[in-house]
């Protein structure tokens, strides 16, 4: 099926199989920041925003995708300069093998977006669909909040 | 390719789409990919609702919200006067897996995937919702679970959207127990709702999730407890009658009899949080 959206910004016309997952889908298109962790929906590796919203591209079919508004984390920084979200986890060292970091990224992106000033439980509950097994959490949540800071 | 896919973008062009055999209807896929993935379900066509725009609203009279077969988790969350009107509603579907399961996860999709496991359908239990079938059908919420994945639809056959009807409590509780982290299924779920009387329980509904091959409702505790204080004799007597309710199984998550006797403890939360009429 041919699937018309826009891909970070950008009109995109790209023929993708009916069965075949966003993930692959987007992969195949360059959008090599989407990351296959379990590929069941629990760790968030995959994670993209669609029309706003967080959601894992590993269950998701890729013509679903269709007539959509798509973020990845490639679309996040303008003429070289990094998004808020992606400078505080590289200044606050929340990033080791870095593997969960776009999924964490697109997550914090999407909360902030809608929350623009969250509480210490709104950040840990806007993150508790992504999994990280370096960091043990508490840097990532500090660069959540500084990102909250710059971008206020 | 192993499946078509199709979006219909009316429920007159979905009838015509779901007559293929071997098609599966898609709300946010967050049950159906899994499935598919495990290899439990092979479809030979997928049939998405989400561009049809009759199956997603949220309505309200003075009797009863009517919630759209594919109005998503995170959407019935933002609902205003869900919290206020529904409290036991909010507090189930607030806890369903992550972010992004409740971005792209239904109300409708949870009911039909019919877990004994699931957590909006234990609050649409308590609240004696009723489903609203293609054929203009309106079913009980009890009569539509007929088994672990099993409901009441016949082949043809759609929901259309969930009717749940308003009524006051002055207590409400809902609690995963068991649950490592966000994304892990608890391994026992419960929650109840109570009327006062002056400071007697007029009347009270109780459910329980994970110990038996649907949700169940303990129909024998609630009669029990109609004109009773909620006191630690009470509970002591809650909790027997639980314990004797459940019927769990042995799964990786727990054994039975670890399943029961959390059920038969958590009624003691009544207790420790101080809950009285
Ligand atoms: C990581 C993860 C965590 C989860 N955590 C929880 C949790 O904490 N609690 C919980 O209760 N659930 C949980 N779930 C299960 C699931 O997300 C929910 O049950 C969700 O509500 C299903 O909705 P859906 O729209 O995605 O369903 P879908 O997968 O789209 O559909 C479910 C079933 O219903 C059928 N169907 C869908 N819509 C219709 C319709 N209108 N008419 C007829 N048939 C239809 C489909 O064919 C399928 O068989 C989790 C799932 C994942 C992947
Ligand atoms: S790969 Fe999608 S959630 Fe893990
Ligand atoms: S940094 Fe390695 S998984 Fe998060």
């Amino acid at each position: 099926m041919l699937v018309r959206f826009k891909l970070n910004g950008e009109e995109v016309e790209a023929e993708a199989q009916d069965d075949e997952r966003a993930l692959d889908f987007l992969r195949r298109l360059g959008m090599k920041s989407v990351k296959e962790g379990c590929g069941e929906g629990e760790c968030g590796a995959c994670t993209i925003i669609v029309n706003g919203r967080n959601v894992v591209s590993c269950l998701m079919l890729a013509p679903e995708l269709d007539g959509t508004e798509t973020w990845t984390t490639e679309g996040l920084s303008k003429n070289g300069e990094l998004d808020p979200v992606q400078k505080a986890f590289v200044d606050l060292g929340a990033i080791q093998c870095g593997f969960c970091t776009p999924g964490m990224v697109m997550s914090a992106k999407a909360l902030l977006d809608k929350n623009p000033n969250p509480t210490e439980e709104e950040i840990k509950k806007g993150m508790e669909g992504n999994l990280c097994r370096c960091t043990g959490y508490f840097k990532i949540v500090d660069a959540v909040k500084k990102a909250a800071k710059e971008k206020n | 390719m192993d499946y078509t896919f199709v979006a219909p973008k009316s429920e007159e062009e979905l009838l015509k789409e779901m007559k293929d055999e071997g098609t599966y209807l898609m709300s946010g896929g967050t049950d159906l990919l899994v499935k598919i993935r495990i290899g439990k379900v092979k479809p030979k066509k997928i049939v998405s609702l989400s561009k049809i725009p009759s199956l997603k609203f949220i309505k309200e009279n003075s009797e009863e919200l009517i919630v759209g077969a594919t109005v998503t988790h995170a959407e019935l969350l933002e609902y205003k006067a869900l919290r206020e009107e529904f409290p036991i509603l909010f507090d189930a579907v607030y806890t369903i897996g992550s972010p992004q399961i409740r971005n792209r996860g239904t109300l409708a999709g949870n009911v039909i995937n019919a877990s004994p496991a699931g957590d909006g359908l234990l609050a649409l239990y308590l609240l004696e919702a009723e489903i609203e079938l293609s054929n203009g059908k309106i079913v009980g919420i009890e009569d539509f679970v007929t088994g672990p994945s099993k409901t009441a639809l016949k082949k043809g056959e759609y929901v259309r959207a969930i009717h749940i009807p308003k009524s006051k409590w002055d207590i409400h509780y809902f609690e995963k127990v068991g649950q490592r982290n966000a994304m892990t299924i608890s391994v026992v779920s419960v929650g109840w709702l109570i009327k006062c009387e002056n400071d007697k329980i007029n009347e009270m509904r109780m459910a329980f999730g994970s110990v038996a091959p649907t949700v169940i409702r303990l129909r024998d505790v609630e009669e029990f407890a109609k004109g009773k204080k909620i006191t630690k004799e009470f509970v002591d007597e809650v909790s027997k009658m639980v314990k004797s309710d459940v019927k769990p199984i042995d799964d990786v998550r727990a054994s039975a009899q670890y399943r029961q006797k959390l059920s038969s403890n958590i009624v003691y939360r009544m207790i420790e949080e101080g809950i009285k009429c």
